[in-house]
């Protein structure tokens, strides 16, 4: 119990000691703030996200509110309701299709995401064109049309020249810069086209069984609560289809990628964090060590253990304050600082805002891993004696402090994981983080135990190389602080180069792997009275390795066994939004059938459904549960008689749902190719069907790889930034740990020089020192981030792993030599003073 | 016959080391009274400093039995050890042990405040001025000689009115004109105070101003 008189002696000799200043700790601090900086940083770049889209949700989705339909307008009832509750609507139709010029000698086609507009459009905000002028005035004349920068320069045409969509021409009359619905928009296969929705009625395009979504954008009289007639809208129209979303959560797709990703980047900070601790608590030790005759004198002097402890851990957590505050400061003005860059990379004018919620998050974990770190070398000082003034004691590096300090740290770790449980809100990410950020530091001390056993043996043995013998000594000795250094950059390498491997690997999957058995084209839109032909013109090119058709429509899941689909199976990808659905006569080559039976031939019965195996035990459904669809507005339930395998690895056709033909095929719906071709014949297979039939879309698979993996490779770099900040945590401590050895440093190379030694001897020491510490952390690293990897890509990714021995030997050197560098520095300093100089000193 | 302010019985020191045990105190026994001063000389090694220490509870027999005031210490937690000594054993070292960070006068105060005294501040400043430091009370030691440093020291020990004060070499590190000053300092402030004085030292001026002088070599009394 802390006693009043003993509580106020610690104050008082806490303050008296910080009057000399804290200098000392300096890598302290700045591991501290690094950590909290970033922290508060990334949760200050999130708030002011989040804040940006509830702000202008509105402008984000095109209006207070937005009802999506697939494959279909909506029908009078619906129209009639959204009709109601709105002050205003306007009606876009979304769809891919080819972009065609082909006059005066030029023949080009791109794939190109068309937005068919009324004259509603947009219902707030504007849209920003090239030569300034309004979308209004600019669409006016019949068969106007605008596209985005990208997409002219692919069909090289320049404004008032002619092309096709579909069967219908338009004329080219400004350029898109930006369209105030851009960022609420979903990932787009191509530049957009924007043209009035009436011009395309001759354009064939939009089909029955076309692939397109409706989107019903309302602007609601402000006093109308939004959360009750998403309520309402749910209730009357989710089972016809209609998906509701409105302004509170205005671009889905960005909040949900910046959820993930900041979970990600602030446990990468946090790992940083904890990396900076192993910083702190050295630091701790080290400062200890220089109070030990102080602690000795205060205990001649009748200070019991609970003064001196109170006494620094006041003195710790003041410190502790300021790297705190610092780091808080930091981290919340470098997001202004840098809210021009973001807005390049986030399509979103994102405005940083004051937020309490990530300043209090970077601030709990900023205590609880300065307390957690501080506490074990503190509970040290119980061992400091009186006598410590007659014989020469250290904080003893070995042994366990007593229990309470063990129950204490125990606790404090229990908070450290709740709060970071709590604040991501995203338990499992939290618990795999920590698990791998364990098992790595638990690799690194077990590693460090090891190196230092096979050190002290080697010692022994090795004969004439006094070089190589002083610096094994060395690293065997207490005061070097291997474990320390090991941890330090070893942790900032491992986090590195685990996304590295799995970056690589999954690059090479897409880009490399991933071409060699995709197809050639996706082909959508193929009507019914045009697949016959397609086929014809397929068969006829020796280049067409083969080819693979499916009838496609896409509906909605909306009941699993009567229940609603999303009460049962909750957030599940199957179940959320729409689906592409097939039907077939006999079960295609692509599945293979794993429990059940494929309806008979002619079957005429019952609806049937086909599911996929996965899916299916993901959503815990199975042979004769019953799921009912929406396609165009009309339920269909059917019984789910057999489970296949669906591949969708080879980005092939591939259909989770699928039923008997008489179930679907008198739908309106269209036909899916995709082609394998050689890559000679790509370009003729393209013409040919693409003037042919004008209103199909053909899609080049390696463009989407690419541009799939040019996302994965952003947010692989920007992981990779984060991890960064670790590896400069690392660097620090390991500057920390260089610095605090380097009074023994200076002690041995004065007693060494006065026995002969030359600098070129104890600089090869150093070398051999450093390199072998740095090179050893690389090592442990690699192994980690090979497990790590191997693990993550093959049982989450489900992909197959290689490693990426460029990557591998990159951390290794690069472990070798940040490592080499911060030693050499500070060895080399000692090098400078003579040796009666130091030793007189002493 | 009073009871002697520290006994010590059959009290064996041992020291673990790397390289073996080493036997520090063999089997001593020694008994202080109250008010007299005790010289303890021998050569380098014999154990002087550390049969000071265990005297003052400052370090923990191996084996035997110590009682100071009547209270056996032998086996007493260090907190115990602590709460002992204050106010009651003051301890002055051949290299001062002022803490660096603290002032003269936050220095002599320190005794006083960790055990909660009132105004120790004042208190502070009466023990420095008797030892003719009041002016130099908001110095800290880097800016004191070391006769005065020694002296704040003495005040620091003195303080707390003892009943023990044990020192180590206390002119150890002075030169002779400091070594009498102080000398002459710590015979007075034992005299005004009563205190057993036990002190361990190289000094023939010092060894013959004490009422006992004890021999010491290797670990045992002579």
């Amino acid at each position: 119990m802390i006693r009043t008189g003993n509580f106020r002696f610690s104050i008082l000799m806490a303050i008296r000691e910080l009057r000399s200043g804290i200098s000392g700790f300096r890598i302290f601090l700045t591991c501290l703030v690094l950590g909290v900086g970033t922290i508060t940083a990334v949760g200050t770049i999130k708030s002011g996200i989040e804040y940006t889209i509830g702000e202008k949700g509105s402008e984000l989705l095109g209006g207070n509110a937005e009802a999506e339909f697939t494959y279909r307008s909506a029908n009078d009832t619906e129209l009639h309701w959204l009709k109601s509750i709105s002050q205003d609507m306007s009606e876009i139709l979304e769809f891919r299709s080819m972009a065609i010029i082909e006059s005066d000698g030029k023949n080009e086609r791109a794939l190109t995401q068309i937005k068919a507009i009324d004259d509603r459009y947009p219902l707030i905000g504007e849209v920003q064109l090239e030569s300034g002028r309004s979308l209004r005035e600019v669409l006016i004349k019949p068969k106007s049309a605008i596209m985005e920068r990208d997409l002219a320069s692919r069909l090289s045409i320049s404004l008032g020249d002619t092309f096709s969509l579909g069967l219908a021409d338009f004329i080219l009359r400004d350029i898109i810069i930006a369209s105030p619905d851009d960022a609420g928009a979903n990932f787009g296969l191509g530049p957009r086209t924007i043209v009035k929705t009436k011009e395309l009625k001759s354009s064939g395009l939009l089909a029955p069984g076309t692939l397109f979504t409706a989107k019903y954008r309302l602007q609601i009289d402000p006093s109308k609560n939004l959360e009750a007639l998403g309520s309402i809208a749910k209730m009357k129209f989710e089972e016809t289809g209609m998906r509701w979303r409105d302004s509170r959560n205005g671009a889905p797709g960005i909040s949900e990628i910046v959820t993930r990703l900041s979970a990600f980047f602030i446990m990468v900070g946090l790992a940083g964090l904890v990396v900076g601790g192993v910083g702190i608590g050295s630091a701790v030790k080290s400062y200890l060590n220089q109070k030990i005759s102080t602690i000795a004198v205060l205990r001649s002097l009748g200070a019991t253990n609970s003064q001196i402890f109170m006494t620094y851990f006041i003195q710790l957590a003041i410190i502790s304050l300021i790297g705190i505050c610092l780091g808080l400061l930091i981290g919340a003005i470098t997001p202004h600082l840098f809210a021009p860059l973001l807005n390049i990379v986030i399509p979103l004018p994102i405005k940083i805002v004051f937020s309490f919620k990530p300043i209090l998050e970077a601030a709990v974990y900023g205590a609880l891993i300065s307390t957690l770190f501080t506490l074990w070398p503190l509970s040290k000082c119980e061992n400091i004696q009186a006598v410590a003034l007659f014989r020469a004691m250290s904080l003893q590096s070995d042994g366990l402090p007593r229990f309470k300090y063990l129950v204490w740290s125990f606790g404090l770790l229990v908070s450290l994981l709740a709060a970071s449980a709590l604040f991501n809100q995203n338990p499992q990410l939290t618990c795999w983080f920590s698990l791998g950020f364990a098992v790595a530091t638990l690799t690194l001390f077990l590693s460090a135990r090891l190196l230092i056993y096979f050190i002290k043996k080697l010692t022994r043995v090795i004969k004439g190389h006094p070089s190589t013998r002083w610096a094994l000594a060395a690293m065997s000795g207490t005061q070097e602080g291997t474990s320390n250094s090991l941890l330090a950059i070893g942790l900032g390498l491992a986090v590195l180069a685990t996304i590295a491997q799995i970056d690589g690997n999954l690059r090479t999957s897409i880009n490399n792997d991933l071409p060699e058995v995709a197809p050639s084209y996706f082909v959508i839109d193929i009507q019914k009275s045009q697949i016959e032909e397609v086929r014809q013109i397929l068969n006829s090119y020796k280049g067409v390795t083969s080819f693979d058709e499916a009838p496609m429509l896409r509906g909605i899941i909306t009941k699993i066994n009567n229940s609603l689909a999303s009460e049962v199976a909750g957030d599940h990808w199957v179940i959320r939004g729409d689906r592409g659905i097939t039907y077939f006569e006999e079960l295609p080559e692509r599945f293979t059938l794993t429990e059940g039976q494929i309806w008979p031939k002619n079957y005429t019965g019952k609806t049937q459904i086909s599911f996929g195996a996965e899916q299916a035990e993901e959503l815990g459904i199975g042979i004769g549960d019953s799921l009912t669809v929406n396609i165009m507005g009309r339920k269909i339930t059917g019984e789910i008689t057999s489970l296949r395998n669906v591949d969708f690895s080879t980005a092939g056709i591939g259909f989770v749902l699928a039923m008997n033909p008489t179930a679907l095929e008198t739908a309106p719906h269209s036909f899916i190719t995709t082609i394998y071709a050689r890559a000679e014949s790509e370009d003729a297979v393209f013409n040919a069907l693409s003037r042919k039939f004008p209103n199909i879309t053909l899609i080049k698979v390696r463009n989407v790889i690419e541009r799939v993996g040019e996302l994965l490779g952003s947010i692989a770099t920007a992981s990779s930034y984060g991890a960064f900040t670790t590896l400069v945590t690392g660097f620090l401590v390991l500057l920390g740990s260089a610095s605090a050895g380097q009074n023994a440093r200076s002690y041995d190379a004065s007693i060494l020089k006065t026995l002969g030694a030359t600098r070129k001897n104890l600089i090869i020491s150093y070398i051999i020192r450093f390199s072998l510490l740095g090179a050893t952390a690389g090592f442990v690293a690699i192994f980690f981030a090979i497990c790590g990897a191997w693990s993550i890509t093959t049982f989450v990714l489900e992909l197959p792993f290689k490693i990426i021995w460029s990557t591998a030997i990159m951390v290794v050197m690069g472990g070798l030599l940040v490592n080499l560098l911060a030693g050499l520095y500070f060895a080399t300093q000692s090098l400078k003073v003579t040796p009666a100089k130091f030793l007189r000193s002493q | 016959m009073r009871e002697p302010v520290i006994s010590l019985q059959n009290v064996s020191l041992t020291l673990k080391g790397n390289a073996g045990n080493v036997n520090i105190i063999k089997n001593v026994s020694l008994d202080l009274h109250e008010g007299e001063s005790i010289g303890l000389i021998g050569p380098s090694g014999s154990g002087k400093s550390s049969l000071l220490m265990l005297a003052g509870g400052l370090e923990q027999a191996t084996s035997g039995k110590i009682k100071i005031f009547g209270q056996v210490i032998t086996g007493m937690s260090e907190d115990n050890l602590s709460k002992l000594r204050r106010g009651n054993v003051g301890v002055v070292f051949q290299s001062f042990h002022l803490i660096q960070t603290l002032t003269a006068g936050e220095n002599v105060a320190t005794p006083l405040e960790i055990s909660s005294s009132k105004n120790p501040i004042k208190h502070a400043m009466v023990a420095l001025d008797r030892v003719g430091l009041s002016h130099r009370a908001d110095h800290y030691p880097s800016q004191l000689s070391g006769g005065e440093q020694q002296r704040v020291a003495l005040a620091r020990a003195y303080v707390s009115n003892p009943q023990i004060l044990l020192a180590d070499e206390p002119t150890g590190n002075l030169d002779e004109e400091n070594t009498k000053a102080i000398i002459d300092l710590l015979f007075e402030l034992k005299n005004e105070h009563n205190t057993t004085l036990f002190l361990v030292t190289h000094s023939n001026a010092l060894s013959t101003r004490c009422d006992r002088v004890i021999k010491i070599r290797d670990g045992k009394l002579l």
